[in-house]
């Protein structure tokens, strides 16, 4: 017989980027929906720019930013992962580690497509459209865009990798009443803290240290510390989980 | 001593019903092992068990002197649930990728079943029969070469070729490595044209087990021996 214990000469790194590479050319309905949002998006903004006169200026008129359509991807594609590829992946005969190693790497990959593409929006499309219309782009609102084009995208590129992991995280605990009983319990205290103190603070200072701090260095590390803890949180529950 | 699969007085619960209840067993002969039971007899139950899908509500699944869970899933298992659904690619995009993620994966054994099942590795999984779908998944199973590799009813959906190619399959594959392959199953007779043993479960417990050369000598066929044990003449 083989060895009681087989070895693998393949390293994790290696084998994670196998389970990447599976899940990126398995993401037909991500794909789908990304585009449905980009041209519910764009088709609406290109009538009224081209409906719109050349030397007119609609300042109480918005437009969504194109590059907003972006955002869909970091939670479609995670929800998709965690709730389809784990069962193939397992039926691979991959060790669960290798599949959320996997997972991670691709939401690093998707996030930081998803920062380039919208960044690329704003300093294009956005600022032709900005001739005519006010145009919304999240990552400006945010103060993401302030910083540079390389500070502004890895900001974007942090918080969008720390929500994809919270998205798998969320997603993987749907199947027991687990997930319903921590969607509640987060239902329940982003209500709450819209009205009660002191949690009105808490939410106040989680989302200015994560997606609008003034410091770009403590927005981005807090982002990723954010996504490791969220990380181990997804380990523990995979460990776990039933199959 | 250490066996290779031990089942130690293992039940599982699902709400007030024993799926597998109180069983005890430990396999450590290389060959192919039938596993017989009736529908609902536990016989998935107990493979999930032994490959760390499902978690014993007691007792304790140990590999190769392990124990086994989902915390603790053993990589000297390979599990090929019946109906497994897999990513939806060609065959062969299957095989490069089941290749990549296990090193000891035996690719040329697995690309001389595909061609003689006849089986188009460029045709996307979904667009296979469902019982092409088993067998590209039967194929990956065995090729990953674990210690222990366990099959939950693979010939559902094969047609009378594919069954008698199925076991030259099996054959072939313990042949080049010999291990524990474990197949439950309602086809008794085409179990028994291969099996090296036939062990019998009912209501989550083993009812019994015997090499196939003694059942060959007392039984006209598998069928009989199966409906003896569940009669209740035949013993462990």
């Amino acid at each position: 017989m083989s060895s009681p214990t087989i070895v693998s000469n393949g390293s994790i790194s290696s084998k994670a980027w196998t389970v990447t590479r599976l899940s990126l050319s398995n993401l037909a309905l991500a794909w789908a929906v990304l585009l449905a949002c980009f041209a519910l998006v764009t088709i609406p903004s290109v009538i009224q720019v081209v409906q719109a006169g050349p030397d007119e200026y609609f300042d109480n008129s918005y437009l969504l930013s194109s590059g907003n359509a972006f955002y869909v991807l970091i939670f479609i594609a995670p929800a998709v992962v965690a709730l389809s590829h784990l069962m193939k992946v397992m039926y691979l005969n991959a060790a669960k580690e290798t599949f959320l190693a996997g997972a991670v790497l691709l939401y690093a990959l998707l996030a930081a497509a998803v920062s380039a593409a919208n960044h690329a929006f704003h300093y294009t499309l956005d600022q032709s459209w900005e001739q005519t219309f006010q145009v919304v782009n999240l990552a400006a609102i945010f103060g993401w865009t302030d910083h540079g084009v390389l500070v502004g995208f890895l900001q974007q590129f942090a918080f969008m990798f720390l929500v994809a992991i919270a998205v798998h995280t969320l997603a993987s605990l749907q199947r027991s009443w687990v997930g319903w009983l921590v969607d509640l319990m987060l239902i329940g205290l982003f209500s709450a803290s819209l009205v009660t103190e002191p949690l009105v603070s808490v939410r106040s200072w989680l989302s200015e240290v994560l997606v609008s701090h003034s410091s770009a260095p403590v927005q981005i590390g807090s982002c990723l510390v954010a996504a490791a803890l969220l990380y181990g949180i997804a380990l523990k529950v995979l460990r776990r989980k039933e199959l | 001593m250490t066996h290779i699969v031990e089942i130690a007085d293992v039940t599982k619960r699902y709400g007030d019903a024993n799926a597998v209840n109180q069983l005890t067993v430990t396999v450590d002969q290389p060959g192919i092992h039938g596993l017989l039971g009736r529908n609902g007899a536990g016989k998935t139950t107990l493979m999930k068990l032994v490959a760390g899908h499902l978690k014993p509500t007691s007792g304790e699944v140990r590999i190769n002197g392990e124990a086994c869970s989902p915390q603790r899933m053993s990589r000297s298992v390979s599990f090929v649930e019946s109906r497994a659904s897999q990513f939806n690619m060609g065959a062969s995009s299957l095989l490069r990728a089941a290749h990549q993620l296990h090193n000891d994966f035996d690719d040329e054994f697995a690309r001389t079943m595909l061609s003689k099942f006849e089986l188009d590795p460029k045709k996307k999984y979904k667009r296979l029969s469902f019982g092409m779908q088993t067998m590209v998944s039967t194929i990956i199973g065995l090729a990953i070469n674990t210690d222990v590799v366990m099959l939950d009813e693979p010939s559902l959906g094969f047609d009378v070729v594919m069954r008698r190619r199925f076991i030259d399959l099996l054959r072939e594959s313990l042949d080049r490595h010999p291990r524990i392959i474990l197949v439950s199953t309602h086809q008794m007779d085409d179990i028994a044209r291969v099996a090296d043993h036939l062990l019998v479960i009912d209501a989550g417990t083993l009812r019994a087990r015997a090499p196939m050369s003694d059942i060959a000598s007392q039984f006209a066929s598998a069928d009989d021996y199966f409906l003896s044990v569940l009669e209740g003449s035949t013993d462990e």
